[in-house]
């Protein structure tokens, strides 16, 4: 089956033994490594793989790894037998006590009291344009919004 | 006693073509998913500038492939297979992977819940009309009250499949513009088009999952949203710009969009009240007890008003 992989990803089969290979590799458990592989075929077609060894496996376990959202629910991991630290849920506990006094305590030392009239009007220059490029990524039909808005640059 | 009948006579006529109106939205839909095509897609912002895109959608045996190529401007690209989404920078030399369970990129436009659809539009027909060089008939979704605005689609007559979408607001102003130039049906199911234009010569840098992946407490409750919308999804990242979590809960009707983000404001930063407008999406921004709560989305500024007056933190 590995041959097959190979060979379609190499472009060496074509018409009907291109669809024939594509018929076996539908029916084995090989079928997501070769998804994932079609994806960057040309970047080991291309010997990109010499100059830097490491791209494929990361745009394959980056696959892996990012979340999918799901309707009505919270992102999950996609090991579905990820467990639980709750050392980390009660550091956030802490941590969010600590916030708590903390805001409140610059709520009442500060003039920007939470009062809606006090604050800045909005202005659309003001906004956040990581989060409208969020927004637009997420939610647009424009195939161009999301060529565009799709890619966020890194923290 | 004539009047009465002629009346319930008109009444089930109208049912009936209402029916059939929304049976067509159901092959349109079917159509995106299930047909092979290729074409030029113009799209046209509230700004009247127009941006074009390439596409190729096949399906292979049960499962979608769709690759998207920029046209005008940055040399990016969209590789997309059911979920998996890979886009190709080769502007800024990055590449960006995504899980997108749920994208409704055009034509592919419709929910999977079409009877949700018919809660918040009545549809009408628009009649026929000639979009890319072939027949087709304009469906018009009208909202059943001032919280989203008007869709107006024209679908393929022979294959259903939705060639323009126009989105028009309450002023009868075009908000959104969306249609393909040209289209063409492909036979073959061949995918090896379904690959990247990677460039030897750079180093390109793959994203970091920014997501944050443990489940997060909601420390918000938006009860009473306007009729029809619901939450369809929900993440929570770390924006640099903000330096803080933001959490974003996506609402829909199943056409209209709504993004609801909620972040602490930072000391040395000033929060936000008020309306705005950027593209075709309106902008409604509010603070309360040191949130800053932004809704966005293709709707009146009324609906974003209320469900950020919605909004109650615990």
């Amino acid at each position: 089956m590995s041959e097959n992989i190979s060979s379609i990803i190499d472009n060496e089969l074509k018409g009907k033994d291109l669809d024939h290979g594509l018929n076996e590799l539908k029916n084995s458990s090989a079928l997501s490594s070769y998804r994932t592989y079609q994806m960057i075929s040309d970047v080991m077609r291309n010997d990109y793989y010499d100059v830097n060894p490491e791209l494929t496996d990361k745009i394959m376990s980056k696959i892996h790894d990012e979340p999918t959202q799901f309707n009505n629910g919270f992102i999950h991991n996609n090991q579905s037998t990820a467990t639980i630290d709750y050392r980390k849920y009660l550091l956030v506990f802490v941590l969010g006590l600590i916030a708590a006094f903390a805001i409140s305590w610059a709520v009442n030392n500060f003039s920007n009291t939470g009062s809606s009239s006090s604050n800045d009007f909005l202005a659309a220059d003001s906004i956040s344009q990581e989060i409208i490029e969020d927004h637009f990524s997420t939610t647009t039909r424009n195939p161009n919004y999301f060529l565009e808005a799709g890619y966020q640059p890194n923290i | 006693m004539f009047r009465l009948l002629l009346f319930i006579c008109l009444l089930i006529s109208g049912a009936a073509s209402s029916n059939e109106l929304w049976l067509k939205i159901s092959e349109a839909s079917k159509a995106s998913h299930d047909l092979n095509y290729s074409g030029i897609i113009n799209t046209t912002d509230s700004n009247q500038d127009i941006q074009s895109t390439k596409m190729i959608h096949v399906n292979h045996e049960g499962e979608e492939f769709l690759k998207i190529e920029k046209i005008d401007g940055a040399d990016n690209l969209l590789l997309m297979h059911e979920a998996d989404a890979v886009i190709y920078d080769n502007d800024q030399n990055k590449i960006l992977i995504k899980k997108k369970k749920d994208a409704h990129l055009f034509p592919n436009i419709f929910p999977s819940n079409l009877d949700k659809l018919k809660d918040s539009y009545s549809i009408g027909d628009g009649g026929d009309f000639r979009v890319a060089g072939r027949a087709t008939q304009m469906l018009v979704l009208s909202p059943v009250d001032e919280n989203r605005y008007n869709y107006h689609l024209w679908l393929d007559k022979k294959s259903h499949l939705p060639l323009k979408m126009m989105v028009i607001d309450n002023n009868k102003k075009v908000v959104e513009n969306i249609a393909f130039a040209n289209i063409e049906f492909l036979k073959s199911q061949d995918i090896s088009w379904f690959r990247p234009n990677i460039n030897n010569d750079i180093a390109y840098s793959i994203n970091e999952n920014k997501n944050i992946e443990e489940t997060v407490r909601k420390f918000w409750t938006i009860n009473d949203l306007p009729s029809g919308f619901e939450e369809v999804s929900y993440s929570a990242k770390r924006y640099a710009g903000l330096n803080a979590i933001a959490h974003q809960i996506i609402y829909s009707d199943g056409l209209s969009y709504i993004s609801i983000f909620i972040h602490p404001v930072a000391k040395n930063q000033k929060p936000q009240v008020g309306s705005s407008k950027r593209g075709s999406s309106n902008i409604h921004a509010e603070y309360k007890k040191g949130y800053q709560i932004l809704a966005v989305g293709a709707v009146p500024m009324q609906t974003l008003s209320y469900i950020t007056n919605k909004v109650k933190l615990n």
